[in-house]
């Protein structure tokens, strides 16, 4: 039997992705003198490309999302104190790993955790900071059904904003115009809507600095600042600037 | 925005003023309005790094082949500049230049107890808009 032959246009050349090529860079250990260090070629090389990195500096260590390939995803975990020396990794599988893709990534080094999500699976997984294993996971889908907000799950997914508030052992997420506080313990109570946001801005961000006990939720004219205690919110400020 | 100091109460934003280059504003709220504190002016698009260990925001100044490292320090910046009616125009404090041979238009930059790290930042040419 003869091979078939296919037309000229069909043929497929796989190309060398040289986006590794382009990632260089210098490290500044001794900022007195200003000498850099060039970055050494073996992280850059059994790294993919470096999408998003936290750094913790109660533990020293830095978390980054690499991108690996088109279904792979890289969590490497860098020690800050040995010049960014790679310490551990491991790779979750997608199933689009599109650069334009939703992900979030908070590391909490504290209490040892790694919260993750990705707009491919719309899963939060809450992962352990020093074996990167998986502790638990929560569904988009379910936190939506349980706070009546299934009819915009395909907005949410991709507009999902989220922290992790340690004192309440919860995270806190923005979800449209409402702010979800989830348990990490899928025992403890369902997930609840804390705050209702009212009127036509568009809310994309939220943060909480532990220190003060604040969650700052970012819009595009204003922000609110919300404090909060043991019982919830107990303040509230929203802030426009004239700029 | 690029950084929120719950400590000093500040936020520094930036407002795009031409293709590369943009403004840094600080807004104190600790005063009952969201206040204008300072200033820090044509700043290249470069890229910009907030250490909250060090209160310290880097960003990348200069042009061609004579870029360096600034940073400002927020630590007591509420003190330093208090509310004035005019707010304060600002100079960052140059760190380390950047070396020639990293030439590129955004950088990513990495901060942690007196290490810098300066990256190029990749771009994605196959992809139309990143999110």
């Amino acid at each position: 039997m003869q091979p078939s032959e296919f037309r000229t246009e069909f043929h497929i050349t796989p190309q060398v992705n040289n986006e590794r090529a382009k990632c260089d860079g210098f490290i500044f250990t001794n900022l007195k003198d200003g000498k850099p260090i060039r970055m050494s070629y073996h992280i850059r090389n059994t790294v993919g490309m470096i999408i998003n990195a936290v750094p913790d500096p109660d533990t020293h260590l830095l978390v980054a999302l690499s991108r690996e390939g088109g279904n792979v995803l890289g969590f490497n975990i860098f020690s800050m104190t040995y010049q960014f020396r790679l310490v551990k990794r491991a790779f979750t599988q997608l199933q689009c790993n599109s650069i334009n893709s939703r992900h979030i990534l908070r590391f909490y080094g504290k209490k040892q955790k790694l919260i993750y999500y990705h707009e491919s699976h719309a899963n939060i997984e809450i992962r352990n900071s020093f074996s990167l294993k998986r502790l638990s996971s929560f569904g988009l889908t379910e936190i939506c059904k349980e706070v009546g907000l299934s009819a915009t799950f395909s907005d949410l997914r991709i507009s999902i904003d989220l922290d992790y508030i340690p004192h309440l052992s919860s995270m806190i997420l923005l979800l449209g115009s409402k702010i979800v506080l989830v348990s990490e313990k899928k025992t403890n109570q369902k997930p609840s809507v804390i705050f209702s946001i009212k009127g036509d801005e568009a809310y994309h961000s939220i943060t909480y600095k532990e220190k003060r006990k604040v969650l700052l939720v970012e819009g595009m004219f204003s922000m609110m600042l919300l404090g909060l205690d043991n019982m919830g919110i107990s303040q509230l400020r929203i802030l426009k600037s004239n700029l | 925005m690029l950084c929120w100091n719950p400590i000093e109460e500040v936020f520094v934003v930036s407002q795009r003023i031409s293709p590369r280059k943009e403004n840094h504003y600080i807004l104190s709220y600790a005063t009952p309005n969201l206040t204008h504190i300072g200033s820090l002016l044509n700043i290249p698009s470069l890229g910009d790094y907030y250490d909250e260990d060090s209160q310290s925001l880097f960003f990348i100044e200069g042009e061609g082949n004579h870029k360096y490292v600034s940073f400002l320090d927020l630590k007591g910046i509420s003190a330093r500049l208090g509310c004035p009616d005019n707010p304060a125009v600002l100079d960052g404090e140059c760190m380390v230049y950047v070396p020639e041979d990293l030439e590129s238009d955004e950088y990513s930059l990495r901060y942690y107890k007196d290490t810098l790290i300066v990256k190029k930042r990749f771009h994605f040419q196959s992809d139309k808009f990143t999110r």
